[in-house]
């Protein structure tokens, strides 16, 4: 099996195969077809709406990615910190009915706030120090190539 | 080589002919401890030969996803199976992949079945995909980390080793209570994985109870039938996993005609005892609230990342 797998040098600990792994995948797909037609040969698909409980499903009744992270942002709540925020003004002449409404959710943004905003910080601090030997000078530039030429030069011998 | 395509053709046939068997024989197990008859344990293959000849209804709202999802997932399913030591401890397809290709074979299937579920936009699906993909994250690095602990105890990730050296009794140089832990995660994470009693219901069509029923709520005819049949056999395969990496005595180490006989035996065996075992956790316990099954795989986590520590406390 020389050549088709991937491993480590020790061979006993791992091997991976992902060419081998992709033909298995395509022709077990294959022998699922292949199982279809010989179980119940291949009955023409009827088309027709989702299923909604006897009521037409319209989009707005699709799940909404909000909800769909809903159960991974209560689990990880301490992480992910979720706040919601619900405002209601009510009508002056009765509580039952309110004049607007403003609703307001948020995560806090975990990796962005602690992994890549200091990184990024970081190197433009870095650059903004930097500016100051890239000044916009021909001559500057090419005193530094001549500098790094003698430099090289020196080095070589 | 022709003998090697032979055991994975015979594997295969396994695979395929035992899981609605399992199957049955848990519902069977359910019903006789509910005091009732129940169907026969064959019953499993009449409603496949049934659905099989059905004709299928598809949604117009899907997409491509919707009608390929079944097939990815038979076959991605019936891949993992072939890496995991069925009846021989040494199967051919050992170089292919390692225990991680397995676990993430498993996450392709339900990656895709996730999918399929949102594709028709009835909420019942986003609503099951939306558990799914909490249950399946959380179950990951549980399942990744008791596979390593028993890893580390055999020296080898690639489970035809694990299983044969165990078998042979060779290479255990370790106390068993990182086998033990791992094996206590295991069982958690198939319990999970396989959508049964305290983390979701298999026998239920109650809409706000349910988590794998709720993604394949719009599949029926031939597609329901090639997703119920790779949820038989990812049972299977689960159960396949933690009977022979724990206990793989009596799997054919040899390629004598007896040595296969028996171990084909055997492990039929043993797999069935699992399935009594599946079936009387089902009947002992009640559905886990679905924010209660977080702490479960919780202790999952905890049990199997204790394995790796005891592993190297225990060795010194």
């Amino acid at each position: 099996m020389d050549g088709w797998a991937v491993a480590p040098v020790n061979v006993e600990f791992s091997s991976l195969s992902p060419p081998v792994l992709a033909f298995l995948l395509a022709a077990l797909s294959l022998l699922g077809l292949g199982l279809v037609a010989a179980f119940g040969g291949l009955a023409k698909t009827r088309f027709y709406k989702t299923w909604g409980c006897g009521i037409n499903l319209t989009p707005r009744m699709e799940y909404t990615a909000t909800g769909f992270v809903q159960p991974i942002k209560r689990v990880f709540s301490a992480i992910y910190q979720p706040t919601v925020k619900l405002e209601t003004e009510l009508l002056e002449e009765s509580r039952y009915f309110a004049k607007r409404r403003r609703f307001e959710s948020r995560i806090e943004p975990v990796f962005q706030k602690y992994l890549y905003d200091p990184v990024v910080a970081f190197f433009i601090a870095a650059a903004d120090r930097l500016r100051i030997i890239q000044a916009g000078s021909l001559h500057l530039y090419l005193t530094y190539i001549f500098v790094v030429l003698v430099l090289l030069l020196l080095i070589t011998i | 080589m022709s003998q090697a395509v032979l055991l994975v053709v015979a594997q295969t046939m396994v695979l395929l002919a035992l899981s609605p068997f399992i199957v049955g024989l848990i519902r069977k197990v359910k019903a006789r401890l509910q005091c009732r008859r129940g169907a026969s344990v064959f019953q499993p293959y009449a409603d496949l030969a049934k659905l099989f000849k059905k004709q299928p209804v598809v949604s117009t709202t899907t997409s491509w996803i919707f009608t390929a999802t079944p097939y990815i997932l038979f076959a991605s399913t019936l891949a993992a199976g072939l890496l995991v030591p069925v009846f021989v401890s040494q199967t051919p397809l050992n170089f292919a992949g390692n225990i991680i290709a397995l676990v993430y074979l498993l996450a392709l299937g339900t990656f895709f079945l996730m999918l399929a579920g949102l594709d028709a936009g009835s909420a019942f699906g986003g609503m099951g995909s939306s558990r799914e993909a909490i249950v399946a994250s959380l179950t990951e690095p549980a399942a990744i980390l008791s596979i390593f602990a028993i890893a580390l105890t055999t020296g080898s990730t690639n489970l035809s080793t694990i299983v044969h050296k165990t078998a042979l009794l060779q290479g255990i140089d370790t106390a068993p209570s990182p086998h033990l832990m791992a094996l206590a995660a295991l069982f958690i994470v198939t319990i999970a994985e396989t959508g049964r009693v305290p983390v979701d219901n298999p026998a239920t069509h109650l809409e706000l109870t349910m988590i794998h029923e709720a993604m394949i709520l719009e599949y029926s005819g031939r597609y329901l039938a090639l997703v119920e049949w790779a949820s038989g056999i990812r049972l299977l395969v689960f159960l396949t996993l933690i009977v022979n990496v724990f206990a793989p005595w009596g799997i054919a180490t040899t390629l004598t005609p007896v040595a296969l006989g028996v171990g084909l035996g055997v492990y039929i065996l043993k797999v069935a005892g699992m399935a009594v075992l599946i079936g009387v956790i089902e009947s002992m316990f009640a559905k886990l609230r679905l924010f209660r099954v977080t702490d479960l795989l919780g202790v999952a986590f905890i049990l199997a990342l204790l394995g790796v520590l005891f592993f190297y406390i225990l060795r010194g």
